[in-house]
């Protein structure tokens, strides 16, 4: 009898730590910006997102408010001045829900962050109306094909310890995350809320200016080639 | 008798990563999609080829509106597929073998049509009214809508030595002279899709399936 229960006990504890194992393989994919394509070929592009904020935080979504470019031979992107592009407007915008525990990196994948700039060109070409490149990777005729990206990157959450919205269109509660392009806050002029996860203030001066960033437009993947992170924390 | 007890938890082990594998295989998904496989929007792509073909991307050739409840027989156009538009593109590299499909996440889908909306509103703000989010719950938004679409699929077919890249620009025209990004040639709606701002997904209710061959 006692070796039945110690069979039963051994079965039991392999299970659980199989399904334990499992689950955390899956909490991983949850803590990371990536398409299926950068979960299958495990493909982060050395850029994550760090919450400095003391305790775990759902974020919906991640935008792209300045574009700056430098050269290959440059390759400076010590300071972002939104020399593209700059603002608090969601360009280059992918919404997914994660949640990042707290002190804990959520990494960005080569495909996700392709995907961001590819969609913040066209938002550029709106906007501003030039970008030195057409396609991520400037491989598209006409593009400068010398010229690397720099950027900042915020975050969005409707958590309402870090943000607030107050933009309440009853009977529906406030969206997970704003409409592509507008603003990720608003004075109470006009809608009075704040999805900003990062003081736009911030970005790209106390916060990193990210990059060289290098595409590949046949591989449709964005990397850079020191690991580098953008934090967010309370607003002060 | 240790033997037999490392034998039950190996098989768990086998039994589970199969069914993980099986339930999560990479289509066209964000890392939320692969964690909700129990929850797909139900919109799959399918290769009708004798052989396999690399998708390098989907958009939104056509976007079109109908009332919850009606069906996609007689949606109102937003933009016509005439233009040949990548609106909505979210591009990424995935095979699909010879007759198979593969499935379209549902927060895939949700980006998608959450910049297919951007580009009505920039380029086209003339065209009948829409939404700013897909599951119309923006403050500016006064009206429910579902969405009747045509889906586009992304992938070289013919390059000219000027067109090396795998997509074109966003929002540009996904054919033109000397290049052609077009895998499809038939094109019926797929809808009527009704999203969620809160989970930032779109769904159909029954499954619907767009063909290339």
């Amino acid at each position: 009898m006692n070796k039945l229960k110690n069979s039963l006990l051994y079965v039991c504890l392999g299970i659980s730590l199989v399904v334990n194992a499992q689950a955390q393989e899956q909490d991983d994919s949850a803590s990371a910006f990536m398409t299926g394509r950068d979960i299958q070929a495990n493909a982060t592009s050395n850029i994550s997102i760090t919450n400095g904020a003391g305790q775990s935080v759902s974020v919906s979504g991640l935008f792209i408010p300045s574009f700056d470019a430098t050269t290959v031979e440059e390759g400076d992107c010590s300071v972002c001045t939104g020399g593209i592009v700059g603002g608090d407007n969601m360009g280059g915008t992918i919404v997914s829900p994660v949640i990042i525990g707290a002190n804990k990196a959520a990494a960005i994948g080569q495909n996700y962050l392709y995907n961001m700039i590819y969609n913040g060109i066209y938002y550029i070409r709106n906007t501003v109306g030039s970008s030195p490149c057409q396609l991520p990777g400037c491989s598209w005729p006409g593009d400068s094909t010398d010229r690397r990206w720099c950027l900042s990157i915020n975050a969005t959450s409707l958590n309402a310890s870090y943000t607030y919205s107050h933009y309440v269109r009853a009977p529906n509660p406030p969206a997970a995350a704003p409409a592509y392009g507008a603003a990720g806050s608003s004075v109470p002029i006009q809608f009075d809320y704040n999805y900003d996860l990062i003081n736009p203030n911030t970005l790209g001066v106390a916060n990193a200016c990210l990059g060289p960033v290098t595409c590949n437009d046949q591989t449709l993947t964005c990397t850079v080639a020191t690991p580098q992170s953008e934090t967010f924390q309370p607003w002060s | 008798m240790f033997k037999f007890y490392l034998v039950f938890p190996i098989l768990t082990l086998l039994l589970i990563t199969t069914a993980f594998a099986q339930t999560n295989s990479m289509g066209f998904m964000t890392a939320r999609d692969v964690l909700h496989s129990d929850s797909p929007s139900n919109i799959y792509l399918q290769n009708n080829r004798g052989s396999t073909v690399t998708v390098y991307g989907l958009y939104v050739r056509q976007y079109a509106s109908v009332e919850p409840g009606q069906n996609c027989t007689a949606p109102e156009v937003m933009y016509s597929g005439v233009g040949n538009i990548t609106a909505g593109a979210f591009v990424a590299p995935v095979a699909i073998n010879a007759g198979k499909r593969v499935a379209i996440g549902s927060n895939y889908l949700y980006n998608m049509l959450y910049t297919a909306n951007y580009y009505i509103q920039i380029t086209i703000p003339s065209s009948p009214p829409g939404c700013q989010l897909p599951g119309c719950t923006w403050g500016s938004d006064m009206h429910t809508y579902n969405w009747c679409i045509y889906l586009g699929a992304l992938a070289p077919n013919s390059n000219s030595s000027d067109y090396t890249a795998s997509v074109p620009p966003a929002a540009d025209a996904a054919s033109g002279v000397g290049y052609n990004y077009n895998l499809i040639s038939s094109y019926g709606y797929l809808g009527p899709i009704s999203c969620d701002d809160q989970t930032l997904t779109c769904t159909v209710e029954t499954q619907q399936t767009q063909a290339f061959s």
